[in-house]
């Protein structure tokens, strides 16, 4: 129950926020993919499941626009974040800074496959910057996270 | 921290639901897309987000003038007085226009030519401005045939949707607004691109255009496409002052200067 407290405010947060981020233009920031992607790592399969078709069709719908794509990229995001073992992976510091790098080039190479983009060398390049962004981000984010679920610190 | 159990068979179940979900979200929202209208749940999941959107929105606007009054005061005033005298220049013209508009008008009555379609608007006083809801109040309503729906113009352009009509008043929600979305066309470009109007603020609307390859320039005339049934095609909206792709969503936008501006408007006319 705790775990979806802090997930479903987080997610609608993060996507506000990233409805005003994503209409000024090219994207350098994917927040809700980082909520999705942090609390999945500490929630059941099943709760990871839900999470991201929940966040699918929520990105999907304020995009107005390929909802299949988000639903189906958020779902791999999700399944393969609760795969982690938060108690075997200290993902404090560089490995969240690798984790949050690492999904959101996963979420938006899948992405693409489903909505293919002409300009291959702008589209590398705000992936990149996503990536990297996100990666900063992940690491107060999954401190916060551990933090609010009240998990020991390693 | 040992993670609770999964249950398999459920887990499968959730997936395949995700998965039919993807399919049919995909089909729901291109079928809404070829009829010029946003499907439930991306109408639903907008407005569940749009109190932090909104809220997000203030805080980038109010950061972004705070930064430009910074850095650019002296060009802003400068500039704010070369617009003063173009838009004195304006209204000289705009007088001139409305009467040789009444002179052609009589003209075409004296012919017994009906009055020119779609532009036979009903006058209307602006009785009340909400500019932080991005709404105006209109002194005309029901008794005068005004409809949810309508366009309301102003004598730049476009200015919003009569969103709710009472017997002598109605609201309107003016184009800037995050709510409003209206069809609109690139006439600049043969076949002309078209796309779908949002507001991004009090200054500033999106077009979301249908096709991520779209030939839009900086510098085009956007004008209402006329594929609803209220809003007559050819109705000026602004023009695009940036282009810029969404590679991670999968689409291409322009972001429009409106051409009607609320600050300067303060008679209205109600096409219906």
């Amino acid at each position: 129950m705790k775990w979806w407290l802090g997930f479903l405010p987080a997610l609608w947060l993060a996507c506000g926020i990233q409805a005003v981020v994503g209409a000024t233009g090219t994207t350098l920031v994917q927040l809700p993919l980082l909520v999705l992607a942090t609390f999945s790592v500490f929630g059941s399969r099943t709760q990871a499941i839900l999470a991201g078709i929940l966040c699918g069709v929520i990105e999907g719908g304020v995009v107005g626009s390929n909802l299949g794509a988000f639903v189906l990229t958020r779902l791999i995001v999700a399944l393969l974040a609760s795969g982690i073992e938060p108690d075997e992976m200290d993902l404090r510091g560089p490995f969240a800074f690798i984790w949050g790098l690492g999904f959101t080039l996963a979420a938006l190479v899948l992405f693409r496959l489903g909505v293919p983009w002409a300009d291959f060398g702008l589209f590398a390049l705000v992936t990149m910057s996503c990536a990297l962004l996100n990666g900063i981000l992940a690491i107060p984010a999954f401190a916060a996270a551990r933090k609010f679920l009240a998990l020991p610190r390693r | 921290m040992r993670k609770r159990e999964s249950f398999p068979w459920l887990d499968a179940l959730l997936i395949l639901l995700g998965l039919v979900l993807a399919g049919w979200g995909d089909r729901t929202q291109a079928a809404a897309r070829t009829e010029n209208r946003l499907d439930p749940i991306s109408n639903g999941t907008q407005m569940l987000v749009s109190p932090v959107a909104g809220l997000a929105r203030r805080i980038q606007v109010g950061t972004s003038d705070f930064g430009i009054g910074v850095f650019r005061g002296g060009e802003l005033i400068r500039e704010n007085e070369r617009l003063r005298a173009m838009e004195a220049s304006m209204v000289l013209y705009q007088e001139s226009a409305g009467r040789y508009e009444a002179e052609l008008q009589s003209l075409r009555k004296l012919m017994g030519l009906p009055s020119t379609p779609g532009r036979s608007g009903i006058a209307a006083d602006i009785i009340g401005a909400f500019p932080a809801q991005s709404r105006i109040t209109l002194s005309i309503g029901r008794r005068s045939g005004v409809k949810a729906g309508m366009a309301v113009i102003s004598p730049d352009g476009l200015l919003g949707v009569v969103q709710t009509v009472e017997d002598g008043r109605c609201q309107v929600l003016l184009l800037t607004s995050p709510a409003s979305k209206v069809g609109a066309m690139d006439v600049n470009r043969n076949p002309p691109s078209t796309g779908l109007l949002q507001g991004v603020n009090a200054g500033l609307v999106t077009l979301t255009l249908f096709d991520p390859k779209a030939p839009v320039q900086v510098g085009d005339r956007i004008v209402t496409s006329g594929y609803g049934e209220r809003i007559p095609r050819g109705l000026i909206v602004g023009q695009v002052i940036q282009v810029e792709d969404s590679p991670s969503e999968g689409l291409r936008r322009a972001m429009i200067l409106p051409a009607a501006s609320l600050g300067t408007t303060r008679e209205v006319k109600v096409l219906p």
